[in-house]
C-alpha cells in the first residue's frame, strides 16, 4: 500500500470530519461556542475509543486506521476554540472565556480517557 | 423549485470548500506531525495548532474583504483540519502518564500561545488592510 494512498485516506477522513463539524455548527445556533465544545468532546471520545480499540488484538488495515484518525483530527478543532475564546473575552466576560478553556480541556480529556477505559 | 436552486448551490459550494480545506489541512498536519517527535514537555500537535491559530486570526481579520467561501475553505476547512483538539488531549494524556503537572502546564502554555497566535494573526491582517481600509 503506497504512502500516497494512505495520505489520501487520512485527507478523506479529515475532509469528512470538517464537513460534519460545519454541519453541526450550522445546526447548533447558539450565542456561546457550544458547537465547537460538542465536536471537540465527541471527537476526543472517538479518538479514545479508537486508540483503545487498536490497542487490543485487532486485525485492521492501515487505511481504516488512517481514515478514522483523519476524521478525528478534521472533526475537532483547536483554532476555532482559540478564536472563539478570544471573542468571548471581547464580547462577553473574561469568566466565560476562562470557563470555555477549562471546560473544553476538562471535558475533552475526560471523554478521551473514558474512550480508552471503555475499550480496555 | 427555482427558488431553492441558489440555496442548494450555495450549500454545495460551502460544504465542498469545507471538505477540500479540511482534507488539505489534515494531510499537511499528518505530513508535518510525522517529522515532529513528541517533546518531553510539549505535545506533538503544539506547533501545528499554533500555526493554525495564527492563520485563523489573520483570515477572520480580513473576512469582510473576501468571499464567504474563502472563509469556509480557509477558516472552517483548512484551519479546522490543520488544528486538532482530539490529538491534543491524547498528547496531554501521554504527558500525564509520566507527570500530571507536565501535562497541565503544557495545556496552559499551549492554550495561551494559541490565543496569542490568533491575536498576532489579526494584527498582521489588520495592518496589511490598514491603508486600503482608510481610503
Amino acid at each position: 500500500m503506497s504512502e500516497l494512498y494512505l495520505h489520501v485516506m487520512f485527507g478523506l477522513g479529515g475532509g469528512l470530519g470538517a464537513v460534519f463539524r460545519h454541519w453541526i455548527a450550522l445546526r447548533i445556533n447558539h450565542d456561546l461556542p457550544l458547537s465547537t465544545l460538542i465536536v471537540n468532546v465527541l471527537g476526543s471520545l472517538l479518538l479514545g475509543l479508537w486508540i483503545g480499540y487498536l490497542g487490543g488484538p485487532v486485525d485492521m488495515g492501515e487505511e481504516e486506521k488512517r481514515l478514522v484518525f483523519g476524521f478525528c483530527g478534521g472533526f475537532t478543532t483547536f483554532s476555532s476554540f482559540a478564536y472563539q475564546t478570544l471573542e468571548l473575552r471581547r464580547e462577553r466576560t473574561i469568566a466565560l472565556a476562562a470557563g470555555n478553556i477549562l471546560l473544553s480541556l476538562a471535558l475533552c480529556w475526560l471523554a478521551l480517557w473514558m474512550g480508552l477505559v471503555v475499550m480496555r | 423549485m427555482t427558488q431553492t436552486r441558489p440555496a442548494v448551490r450555495t450549500l454545495v459550494l460551502m460544504f465542498t470548500a469545507v471538505f477540500v480545506g479540511g482534507a488539505v489541512g489534515s494531510v499537511l498536519r499528518e505530513v508535518f506531525a510525522a517529522q515532529i517527535p513528541g517533546a518531553p514537555i510539549l505535545t506533538a500537535t503544539f506547533g501545528i495548532n499554533i500555526v493554525a491559530c495564527f492563520i485563523l486570526g489573520w483570515l477572520y481579520s480580513i473576512r469582510h474583504r473576501v468571499h464567504a467561501h474563502v472563509v469556509h475553505l480557509g477558516a472552517v476547512g483548512f484551519c479546522g483540519g490543520l488544528s486538532t483538539f482530539s490529538s491534543f488531549v491524547a498528547e496531554l494524556e501521554r504527558l500525564a502518564s509520566s507527570h500530571l503537572w507536565v501535562a497541565v502546564s503544557a495545556a496552559g502554555l499551549e492554550t495561551t500561545l494559541g490565543l496569542g497566535a490568533a491575536i498576532l494573526g489579526e494584527v498582521v491582517g489588520r495592518r496589511r488592510n490598514g491603508p486600503k481600509a482608510s481610503e
